[in-house]
């Protein structure tokens, strides 16, 4: 009878398997990130899309109350914009754990076209001047910046994450050219008043300090 | 079968220094699974400082530089924690059996997989020493954990190409002996 030998190969290769199981199972029944019920839809100006967030539907933008137009969890405040036909506003996506990032995106409102204008990064509201103020590499607050070691290993590839929970690359979004116009690096971005002096304030006002 | 103690298989080759190098990397390769096992059950674990955090963290501080860039690009790309566990059992896994199975091949293979194995060690202490700004991201500790994991390994790997594959030179009829023992 041959006599098997039990290697660390073995080993990781059980690892691999029963910890499927128990992640697959784990995962897929009970969705943490779902489990309050809701049912709230937001007009985006004064058009007839809604922006719809359904326990019982997909999210997503939908004309009227039920016919959906564009799958997706999109942001409605936080400094969504609406302007002419193109739709400014934060794409959310979860991790398998319910941990939140977000995307840049604009949405064109007549062909439902979307693109991606700045990956992992957030509109924090419209500055005086009308630039769309936007924290590049941002991570949510949701996720506990501080202490949460999987936003280590997502910023590891993204090098527009700060090293400091705090601190974020701050940039002011031209709609009409449809370009950044104004950056800079800054270590207490999310202090909440920091949020309120670049919203109160004009590009030129920041620019000029 | 004839059994040997542990220092006499060192010293007959019939472990290596470069073997044992391998599995100290596969092994603490798999320190950040318990934590990402543990986020299942309970999510909001990744909000705390828990001893299964701390070793997510030293896992994850010593994986290759490379590597580590890699899984980031994985769970940027899957936005998957679950895709990242396996990201790095596979890993682990496909690094154990390529340099097994090389190392098993010819005496020749094993020592070009050990200078191979010296030099991308090599390389990777000098990318942690780069002022690269995701060097420091665990914390300075545990980079400095991950720092020390690689350079034993590294010291294990030349001790191995410099001292011990000499000295089982000068052995062949032991080592011939030991492997008819071990078949």
């Amino acid at each position: 009878m041959k006599k098997t030998k039990f290697t660390f190969n073995s080993l990781l290769l059980i690892v691999a398997i029963f910890s499927a199981l128990v992640l697959f199972i784990g995962i897929t029944m009970v969705d943490m990130a779902t489990i309050l019920p809701v049912e709230d839809s937001y007009r985006i100006g004064d058009t007839e899309y809604f922006v719809r967030y359904s326990s019982f539907h997909p999210y997503g933008i939908y004309r009227g109350n039920d016919q959906l137009v564009l799958k997706g969890s999109y942001g409605h405040d936080w400094g969504a914009a609406l302007v002419g036909n193109t739709y400014y506003c934060n794409e959310m996506k979860d991790t398998d754990f319910g941990l939140m990032v977000t995307d840049v995106v604009k949405i064109d409102l007549t062909t439902f076209k979307k693109e991606t204008v700045l990956r992992n990064s957030m509109i924090r509201g419209k500055c005086a001047s009308g630039e769309l103020i936007i924290y590049e590499g941002y991570i949510s607050p949701t996720w506990s910046p501080d202490v949460n070691p999987f936003r280590c290993v997502f910023r590891v590839s993204d090098s527009k994450i700060q090293e400091d929970a705090d601190a974020a690359v701050v940039s002011w979004y031209d709609t009409s050219s449809d370009s950044i116009v104004y950056s800079k690096t800054d270590p207490n971005a999310h202090h909440n008043k920091r949020e309120e002096y670049y919203i109160s304030r004009t590009l030129e006002e920041v620019r000029g300090k | 079968m004839k059994k040997y103690s542990i220092a006499e298989k060192f010293r007959r080759g019939i472990y290596t220094f470069t073997g044992l190098a391998i599995r100290v990397i596969q092994a603490v390769s798999l320190l950040p699974l318990p934590f990402i096992l543990a986020c299942t059950g309970y999510w909001a674990l990744y909000a705390h400082e828990t001893p299964l955090s701390v070793m997510f963290r030293l896992g994850m501080a010593s994986l290759g530089r490379v590597e580590l860039f890699l899984l980031s690009l994985l769970y940027r790309a899957s936005l998957s924690e679950v895709a990242l566990f396996f990201g790095i059992v596979l890993t682990a896994l496909a690094f154990g059996l390529i340099t097994k199975r090389i190392a098993a091949s010819s005496e020749r293979a094993s020592h070009t997989l050990s200078i191979v194995f010296a030099v991308w060690l090599g390389a990777d202490l000098v990318i942690r020493v780069l002022p690269i700004g995701w060097n420091g991201n665990f914390g300075t500790g545990y980079e400095i954990f991950g720092f020390a994991v690689r350079l034993v390994c590294f010291g294990l790997v030349i001790f191995d190409l410099v001292f011990a594959s000499k000295k089982r030179e000068t052995k062949p009829a032991a080592e011939e002996n030991a492997s008819n023992d071990e078949a």
